[in-house]
């Protein structure tokens, strides 16, 4: 179970670090669902053309990137209400992907890939004797690893690096930044960018791990990224710790199913619901702790 | 007209062009998906321009879609203008179906009104819920409404759709639906054979009301002052955490009035999915109506006749996509955008510009 | 003036179409090289937006600036640095969590291995530059734990980190005490003998007398004047701010004579008349601050206030801007709840802390912020007048129309707004849009008003309705309340003036006793006994 769970965290991983450039830079990434979408078509078609899982986790990047370069044009460049557009690139991923798909293949539905190699699990057999250490670190997907590895990359990304230090300034006062001769928007526009690839990587992750494109393959884990970075504190440590509770807890649902006798339906469901049910208890917890704010809402 | 307040008229008309624009792209859009990705490009534009007036049945059906798109919304809408997003309405219309028929189904002997007004009651009920407590969370704890209400929606949706295929289903029926609503219950159709129905003419109605309330009544200016600035609407003394939940929760309830109509106006069932992609639809709805109770008619119209067109290009040709999350998308990322020139460029604003 | 200046500015124009203001209306301006040029002017001015203008800031709307004979581009911040323009901020941008070499280092950062921060020369960076010219700053400190000034001294070591040939420094010695000013001259001083041209920009004119070669007279967006300072006197150039003395007379006696004609049209008598709406004056209110306290996080902003104000007097409370004027102004309104002590309405506690209830009881608030409080400038005038009356002008939840409109149009009529009812806030100028806010702060019960820097940004003529509208508020009886930091509008319209520093009520000077000099000495803090604090900040 816990080993599924890591599996099940990495695509939220993945696509929440990224969001975190985003965030930080002071723009909430309400896209990251559609990114991903594309990153899991493209990934998957690119793979199986190829041959090649690296191809299809490079195209995936790509279609991510791409597609947030179209939402940046219009939220950034055009200046047009940032949650509107972000809704569009949602709606434009998930409208053109069963266009293409029809139009390539025939049908919108599943699109089953045969020759695709299988991805590759790493550490397989290496044990440290316990249990539970050996099916968290040990025998992965290699894109879990990936996943990983691109955590404490975040980290130094962001905190040890101007442009980190500048990334962090536009989001926290812009007018800092810009007083120092800085350009803001292209800073935060490649935040965007970063969210975008990210996302992809998220998605062709998801789609070269099963091996086929199933028509809504994302299920709402750019919605759970997006609250993985609030629970995680806006930090890439928080984050992987927000990303492997909701990793945990969506394999332990899945567990219970077979014991409950759920119905499967109900728990297409479930991912959303506890994802909300985390961010608003996470919210009022928060609320909670600044009871003394200093500006009261007046609510009579 | 001459009463009308300039307040919602002078940005209106700045607005025109982006409008203007915003349908002309998805417009585009939509003919050049129909010429390269149809293998008759000649029939499906045909199809796309004309067939939504080919005849009744079409016609009564793009008009019946509006009616519902037009409440949906005035929902969208009721949020929007006191500064917060209902992004559950797809699901709110959903469920807010489901219980309508289920009220329905519960009570096949009822009398007429009173099985409508009850299900029309549970309906609003429900989406009022829905996202009512979406805006309370916002007031409460300051938990994101946008977040929240999809997150909620986005779970109850298989629920919804479990329960109509599963212990509610028709087992006569080849659809994946809940058994139709007794005669009592439907509507009274306006254009038959269409689905056309007596719910448009109340959303017609719904329309004028809402302005009225919006521009005419004390509560309608504090939601307006509320939605355009919070800071200044608590120094007057107007109680934002009020006009926080509540417009959530109308809004809510207005999506749940639209479910509930496509189950004893439209369909007299809840089909699996069937008013799935309304509430987004009603999002660029309210959009293109600039959030304006009177110009969101206009809006739907226009909407429901692109939406309808495409369906008559889907059916007359063999072009097997959906069309309408493509319009949407480009609607979206055209109608909020500053297709003009931008001006003076100001990196500073507020107090120390003219300092 | 035989060479040619090293800068020069050529009929800048800007323009904000937001308020609809022409803040630089074909300004020249000349610097040389090596000098320091003060820029002094009221309010409103436009003497910051210049500045702004130059170091790319904003952007004018036409005009050139050219360094030595060439014309120069500064379309950004970046544009202006390349040429060695570098700008200190009045209230200088920063991160709140970053720390003070963070926060210098941005834009100009230095990296070491792999392209990472290279921390430790950052610090050392910071620590030789400020040692250098003796300012004691920790290159750690996290920049909210800051007080005003000691930002100022870091964002003014970030300026001299980047070499400039131009200096600009808005307000620099504002939250400074007098040690801390004399150690900002001293350092312009030296950076004036390496050659660095320093245009000041400053309100105290003591300043650009001990300090300053040149000095440029700013009024209503335009230049005024330009003289060496050895040839002028503190005096001159107080009148060339403030406009020649003739001219105010005038104003007055057209001020009066339209409210004159007024009075006809409306048939009351008494100079200031009323909107007929307008519910009467209470004539025996006292409003009390009782052992008051804010704090944001351990630091008290607010500390320990006690004030009482009588219903027909003029209570001015002054100081230097972060020394606890925003937090009184928050807490005289209702906008935050003490966490210590209460405020005390007619000898009663108040009930609650929000500014529902505070207007429920009779206070009335005019702003500092009018543009995102005092004002909704995407709703019509119209909406915006009728925010207080909003209950009054109904009948079963209903907006009465053709009440409204009698309504608004005798409010504008009365206080001579010039705009349309129905268009946007937005279109009006700053002047229109305060007196918009005074009129509709008026039309309710006038018992207690707080008025908050009630003239920023504000014309001659429209300061001076304001200035004879709290006059008339006070001798009908009403309790006013003047938050200001501008020290000469508390000396013309206080009865008593309480002056703040860092959180406390420095000292409350009855009329015999009041002087600018007096109120300086306790706005600096001179009359207190503890001016050693460090590490206090008032903004959170």
């Amino acid at each position: 179970m816990i080993f599924n769970a890591v599996e099940i965290m990495t695509p939220i991983l993945l696509a929440a670090l990224g969001g975190l450039f985003a965030e930080l830079a002071g723009v909430l990434n309400i896209a990251l669902e559609g990114l991903i979408l594309a990153g899991a078509f493209a990934g998957i078609l690119a793979g199986a053309a190829s041959g090649s899982l690296v191809v299809g986790m490079l195209a995936g990047a790509l279609a991510g990137g791409l597609l947030a370069a179209v939402f940046t044009f219009f939220s950034i460049r055009l200046r047009a209400n940032i949650f509107i557009t972000g809704l569009a690139v949602n709606l434009l991923a998930a409208g053109s992907i069963p266009f293409i798909s029809t139009w390539m293949f025939g049908t919108k539905g599943v699109l089953r890939f045969p020759d695709l190699p299988r991805l590759p699990r790493l550490l397989e057999g290496v044990t440290s004797g316990v249990g539970f250490i050996d099916s968290l670190l040990f025998g992965h997907s290699a894109t879990v690893y990936l996943a990983w590895l691109l955590v404490p990359l975040a980290l130094v990304a962001l905190y040890r690096t101007p442009f980190g230090l500048r990334l962090r300034a536009v989001g926290a006062r812009e007018e800092s930044v810009i007083i120092a001769g800085v350009d803001a928007v292209a800073y935060r526009r490649i935040a965007v960018l970063i969210s975008g690839v990210a996302a992809g990587l998220a998605g062709a992750a998801i789609s070269l791990r099963l091996g086929v494109y199933l028509p809504n393959i994302s299920a709402g884990r750019g919605w759970i990224a997006l609250v993985a970075i609030y629970l995680g504190y806006r930090h890439p440590i928080g984050i992987l710790i927000a990303a492997l509770l909701f990793g945990f807890t969506e394999s332990l649902a899945g567990a219970a199913q077979g014991l409950l006798a759920i119905p499967g339906t109900v728990l297409l469901g479930l991912p959303y619901a506890i994802t909300v049910v985390a961010m608003i208890t996470y919210s009022a917890l928060r609320a909670r702790g600044l009871r003394r704010r200093r500006f009261i809402d007046a609510h009579f | 007209m001459a009463e009308k307040p300039a307040a919602s008229r002078a940005p209106l008309r700045a607005q025109t062009p982006e409008t203007v624009v915003a349908l002309l792209a998805a417009l585009l859009v939509t003919v050049l998906l129909l010429v390269f990705g149809s293998p008759n490009p000649a029939r499906a534009l045909r199809a796309f321009f004309l067939g939504p007036f080919s005849n009744r049945y079409y016609f009564g059906n793009m008009l019946d879609g509006a009616g519902l798109l037009l409440i949906a919304g005035l929902g969208v809408s009721a949020a929007f203008r006191a500064g917060v997003f209902n992004l559950g309405g797809d699901g709110q219309i959903y469920i807010a179906g489901l219980v309508a028929a289920v009220v329905c189904l519960a009570l096949p002997q009822a009398p007429a009104v009173f099985g409508i007004v009850l299900a029309l009651v549970a309906a609003v009920a429900v989406g009022m819920l829905l996202a009512g407590v979406c805006g309370l969370f916002k007031y409460l704890w300051g938990t994101d409404e946008l977040i929240t209400s999809f997150l909620i929606s986005a779970a109850i949706v298989p629920s919804v759709s479990y329960l109509i295929v599963g212990p509610l289903r028709n087992q006569q029926s080849n659809l994946l639906t809940t058994e139709r609503i007794a005669e009592q219950f439907r509507l009274l159709r306006l254009l038959p054979p269409s689905n056309l129905n007596l719910a448009l003419l109340f959303a017609l109605l719904l329309a004028p009301l809402a302005h009225f309330l919006l521009y005419h009544t004390v509560r309608g200016y504090e939601l307006r002052i509320t939605g355009l600035n919070r800071e200044f609407a608590r120094y007057g003394g107007i109680a934002i955490g009020a006009y926080t939940a509540v417009p959530m929760a109308i809004s809510g309830g207005l999506h749940g009035l639209s479910g509930a109509f496509a189950v004893l106006g439209t369909h007299h069932a809840a089909i699996q999915g069937f008013t799935i992609g309304l509430g987004w639809n009603a999002i660029a709805v309210a959009l293109i109506g600039r959030n304006h109770p009177l110009l969101i008619i206009p809006a739907a119209l226009v909407f429901a006749y692109m939406e309808a067109g495409a369906r008559a290009a889907m059916l007359h040709t063999e072009f097997s996509f959906e069309l309408g999350a493509i319009i949407q998308a480009v609607i979206f990322f055209m109608i909020t955008a500053h297709v003009a020139l931008p001006r003076l460029r100001l990196h500073l604003r507020g107090r120390s510009t003219a300092a | 003036m035989t060479e040619t200046p090293w800068l020069q500015l050529r009929g800048i124009t800007t323009y904000f179409a937001e308020n609809n203001v022409t803040a630089n209306d074909a300004v020249d301006l000349d610097i040389a090289s090596g000098s320091v040029h003060a820029l002094v002017g009221e309010n409103g001015a436009g003497k910051s937006t210049l500045m702004h203008v130059l170091s790319g800031y904003i952007s004018a709307g036409a005009g050139r600036i050219e360094v030595d004979g060439k014309s120069i581009q500064v379309r950004s911040p970046a544009d202006a640095l390349t040429h060695g323009i570098v700008m200190v901020h009045q209230h200088p941008p920063y991160v709140p969590g970053f720390r003070v070499w963070e926060n210098i280092v941005l834009g100009m950062e230095r990296t070491g291995r792999a392209g990472l921060l290279d921390r430790r020369t950052a610090a050392d960076m910071v620590t030789a530059c400020a040692s250098r010219y003796g300012i004691s700053v920790d290159p750690h400190a996290r920049m909210n734990r800051l007080a005003a000034s000691q930002i100022h001294f870091v964002a003014l070591l970030g300026a001299l980190l980047r070499r400039p040939r131009l200096l600009i420094l808005d307000e620099p010695t504002a939250p400074c005490t007098e040690p801390e000013v004399a150690l900002m001259f001293a350092l312009l001083r030296s950076l004036q003998a390496q050659g660095t041209s320093i245009i000041l920009i400053t309100h105290k004119l003591g300043e650009v007398m001990q300090i300053a070669d040149r000095v440029t007279v700013m009024r209503n967006g335009a230049v005024v004047a330009t003289t060496a300072v050895a040839e002028t006197t503190a005096a001159r150039i107080a009148e060339l701010m403030i406009g020649e003395e003739s001219e105010i007379i005038d104003f007055d006696r057209r001020l009066i004579q339209a409210l004159a004609g007024d009075r006809h049209a409306a048939g009351v008598t008494g100079l200031h008349s009323r909107p007929s709406r307008a519910l009467p004056t209470a004539r025996d209110s006292t409003l009390e601050l009782h052992k008051v306290s804010v704090y944001v996080g351990d630091l008290a902003v607010l500390d320990n206030i006690n004030i009482t104000a009588q219903a027909g007097e003029v209570l001015g409370v002054t100081g230097i801007r972060e020394n606890g004027l925003e937090f009184l102004e928050d807490v005289l309104s209702g906008s935050i709840a003490p966490d210590r002590g209460v405020v005390l309405l007619d000898g009663k506690p108040v009930k609650r802390y929000s500014p529902r209830h505070f207007r429920h009881i009779g206070i009335s608030y005019i702003p500092t912020d009018r543009i995102l409080r005092g004002a909704s400038m995407d709703s019509t005038v119209a909406e915006n007048l009728i925010l207080l009356q909003r209950k009054e002008l109904q009948s079963g939840g209903i907006l009465r129309r053709k009440d409204i409109a009698a309504f608004t149009e005798e409010l504008k009529r009365r206080y001579g707004i010039t705009g349309v009812l129905h268009q946007p806030m937005k279109r009006l100028s700053g002047g229109n849009i305060q007196k918009v806010i005074l009129s509709r702060e008026l039309s309710g019960l006038r018992k207690v008003v707080v008025f908050s820097e009630p003239s920023w940004g504000l014309d001659l003529r429209s300061r001076d309705l304001m200035y004879s509208e709290m006059r008339a508020l006070r001798d009908e009886g009403a309790l006013v309340v003047l938050i200001s930091a501008d020290i000469d509008e508390v000396l013309s319209l206080a009865d008593r003036i309480a002056v703040m520093y860092r959180g406390r009520i420095a000292g409350i000077l009855e009329a015999q006793d009041r002087t600018r000099e007096r109120i300086g000495e306790f706005m600096l803090g001179f009359q207190e006994h503890n001016i050693t604090a460090a590490g206090d900040r008032s903004n959170g």
